[in-house]
């Protein structure tokens, strides 16, 4: 159905409702300008050692959101986003006449839809259209959380999702019952912070020799013997190219469409859901590799690396909950002190996901090797955790998180986590501190966010802070690809001091 | 409500696990595999028939084809890959005579590598083959066939300067004084063109000692065989490329498993013939 269908399909099921009277009751328009700069701190974490201590990423976003609400039981949403990139793109003389490659940016359109009051039936509401959805009680590590892609573009922000064509239905039978079900038809992957090729790449030492190729998701003697096969080889005389990494799309049809049912409940203070997904894990599972190695007359072997990475079918059965507990009687504590108990859980069932991987030598194969990169076996991702605000107006937020976003029951395997945040605020809370760190209590690596906000006027706000990796850069075992330290990897990022200037409306 | 619970994950389960992305058989599909068979001799194959006419012959005299069949490892990588090694002379034996010489022919090794497409397939140059041609292998002589003898084989190296030559060499290198230069090719020691897995030359030092066990002329007069016992060390002086470097680390197998063979051949009979009808003289056991 192309678009103006569906409008028409939509203004047929609008019933009939007084139009609003004024400009105010039925238009709302908000949004942001916000400019963003970040410098990296160190220069042991990028693609080459010494590459560091410069800038590294200046956004400059204006949003603008729209709200139609032309009847009472219509809303309409527009938002869009334009993105400014800081730095200059014009690799070339004729690049010069382009204004996209001296100052690049983007076009976002994050939302675009209708929502229908009491379509087909008054308690029933539809919506259609271009939106991102959320699900489950926990900060941010959400296991059930699967209808909306990831847009971790901007590794600092791990709220931002990436907006998606879907179709919702959102039934309140009863007040202690919200029931809803999505259909979203074609699949989007989620979107990967820039550091997320170092995954891949091929290290060189200062002499711009061979040092190290990415592990791929073999056995460990598997790795060894391929490993073997180039340190037989001078580093030198390893002319390894750029790896090439492509992704694996699902056919957009039918049976590769994302559905998601949930029901919604409430008794006594206690909220919680039951809910289940059918679809894919956004985030991208090693496929294949292919090493394929060319003898020169020189002597040294050009090497060329291409892998391929899908995303992995999967059906989650997710249970949440969230519990406000009142100690303050208990305990004698001020009517301003608070505290939740939260917990979130995802039974996920796999697609048996096989790694293959083929070396061949001027055409000739030389290692076949497979391995199992998921079984077909149910996991557990889950999050459960504890939120206060303390008398003095400091906010705890801590976690006990099994498994990053990114993280599948794949050769890596799922580690545990500590997500803590403090907050506290000062002069009417114009001024806040915030520090928030993830450790990683399987191989010890964490982050650390530590920032500091100053609200100057209402609607605009300063903000500074850094964005910290500490663990290993290289693996603990190099022919291990599950020794990789979770935080400390190239992969996961830049250490980074940042500023950033908002303001709303 | 439990048991609708389980039946329901067990539902699910048994759904996803018809899901599955196979990364091998993809590649599979989309890769072929070129390298063709491993070159491993070991495989049953019927042997050829060969017609050498009316050898006839009733004592040692005449010629002889050779075969020295020699069995180890060798390591290039971490996991060690039996070899075979199968070595061809021709020889002109004398009734009567206290010894004679082995001459070079050819030599074959077949390497059961893991994959097989990464065994080594090697070729003489016609300089080394001239070489090694030119250096036969004395052995001795009994009255009715060959006598329990040890032969030092050497590429590449100078047994005088090795001192006590039957003693197995350690730490040569190119500038050794032992390593000559064979060939004469301008690369020390003998060269060896490598055909796969990297194609390139090696330029290389060989010890190698045969201890034969004797061996008697057989009824019919056709064929002297026996055991012996071996030993081989292996000197990479140079490579024309770096991957060919690595040494192989022979390790051939303790004991005296190891078999030479003599099977009568016409006097006109040359390498060439023998290279052509080796499967046929010397059918596996």
């Amino acid at each position: 159905m192309n678009r103006i269908g569906i409008g028409l399909f939509l203004l047929a099921l609008v019933p009939a409702g007084s139009a609003r009277a004024g400009l105010d009751d039925w238009l709302r328009f908000s949004g942001y300008v916000q400019s963003d700069v970040r410098y990296i701190l160190e220069d042991t974490r990028g693609a080459e050692a010494g590459d560091g201590f410069r800038f590294d990423m200046n956004r400059n976003d204006l949003d603008l959101r729209l709200e139609l609400l032309p009847t009472e039981r219509v809303q309409a949403v527009l938002d869009t986003r334009f993105r400014f990139y800081g730095f200059n793109e014009a690799g070339k003389l004729t690049d010069l006449f382009r204004r996209d490659k001296v100052d690049p940016y983007d076009l976002y359109l994050d939302e675009a839809y209708v929502t229908v009051r009491g379509a087909l039936w008054k308690k029933l509401d539809l919506s259609v259209g271009r939106m991102v959805k959320t699900w489950g009680t926990a900060d941010q590590f959400n296991p059930t959380d699967n209808l909306s892609a990831r847009d971790f573009s901007d590794p600092l922000d791990y709220t931002a999702k990436v907006p998606n064509q879907m179709v919702e239905l959102v039934a309140y039978p009863a007040t202690w019952l919200t029931l809803s079900a999505t259909w979203v038809p074609v699949f989007k992957p989620s979107m990967l912070p820039p550091s997320a090729a170092m995954g891949f790449a091929v290290e060189r030492d200062a002499a711009g020799c061979f040092k190290s190729a990415p592990i791929p998701p073999l056995a460990v003697s598997d790795v060894k013997e391929l490993g073997e096969l180039f340190t037989a080889i001078p580093a030198c005389d390893l002319n390894f190219l750029d790896p090439t990494v492509r992704t694996v799309l699902p056919e957009a049809n039918f049976t590769n469409s994302q559905v998601g049912v949930k029901a919604a409940l409430q008794a006594w203070e206690i909220d919680f859901s039951l809910s289940y997904y059918y679809g894919r894990f956004s985030f991208p599972v090693a496929y294949t590799a292919v090493a394929d190695v060319a003898s020169t007359p020189s002597g040294v072997f050009d090497v060329a690396y291409t892998a391929e990475v899908l995303y992995p079918r999967m059906q989650v059965l997710g249970a949440d909950f969230t519990w406000p507990l009142d100690f303050t009687e208990w305990f004698d504590l001020d009517d301003d002190v608070s505290f939740g108990f939260f917990g979130e859980a995802a039974l996920i069932f796999p697609e048996k996901v096989v790694f293959g991987l083929r070396a061949l030598q001027d055409g000739n194969l030389v290692v076949d090797k497979s391995h199992v990169n998921v079984q077909p076996d149910p996991f557990v991702k889950a999050t459960v955790g504890l939120d206060t605000t303390l008398p003095w107006g400091t906010y705890i937020n801590a976690q006990y998180v099994r498994g990053f976003f990114d993280e599948f029951a794949d050769t890596y395997g799922l580690h545990n986590y500590a997500v803590v945040a403090l907050e506290q605020k000062w002069f009417d809370d114009e001024l806040q501190i915030r520090v928030a760190t993830a450790a990683d209590l399987t191989d010890r690596s964490l982050n650390i966010y530590p920032q500091l906000t100053w609200v100057l006027t209402p609607g605009v706000e300063v903000a500074g802070g850094t964005f910290l990796f500490v663990g290993d850069t290289t693996p603990a075992d190099p022919y291990d690809y599950a020794s990789k330290s979770r935080f400390g990897q190239k992969a996961a990022g830049r250490s980074v001091a940042f500023v950033k200037v908002k303001g709303s409306w | 409500m439990r048991n609708a619970s389980l039946l329901l994950a067990l539902g699910l389960c048994l759904a996803a696990c018809d899901w599955e992305s196979d990364g091998a058989a993809r590649l599979a599909a989309r890769y072929t595999d070129t390298s063709g068979p491993a070159d491993v001799g070991t495989d049953e194959v019927a042997p050829p028939d060969v017609d050498l006419g009316d050898v006839g012959g009733t004592g040692l005299t005449g010629r002889w084809a050779v075969q020295v069949v020699v069995k180890g490892t060798m390591q290039p990588l971490s996991a060690p890959w039996p070899y075979v090694e199968t070595t061809l002379f021709l020889t002109d034996l004398e009734d009567g005579a206290a010894s004679a010489s082995w001459r070079f022919c050819d030599q074959q090794t077949a390497v059961e590598a893991t994959p097989a497409s990464l065994a080594s397939k090697t070729q003489f140059p016609e300089a080394t083959q001239a070489a090694l041609e030119a250096a036969p292998l004395p052995v001795s002589l009994s009255a009715d066939g060959l006598a329990a003898s040890t032969l030092v084989w050497l590429w590449g190296l100078d047994g005088e300067a090795l001192g006590d030559a039957t003693v197995k060499p350690s730490g040569i290198d190119a500038t050794s004084p032992a390593v000559v230069d064979q060939d004469d090719d301008g690369h020390p020691g003998v060269t060896v063109e490598v055909v796969k897995p990297a194609a390139g030359m090696r330029y290389q030092a060989r010890w190698e000692r045969f201890d034969l066990a004797a061996g008697s002329l057989s009824e019919d007069g056709q064929r002297i065989e026996g055991n012996l016992a071996a030993d081989a060390v292996e000197f990479v002086l140079d490579a024309s490329i770096s991957a060919l470097k690595s040494p192989s680390k022979l390790k051939v197998d303790e004991g005296n498993g190891h078999t030479w063979r003599l099977r009568r051949v016409p006097a006109d009979y040359t390498c060439d013939d023998l290279r052509q009808d080796a499967a046929g003289l010397f059918p596996a056991p």
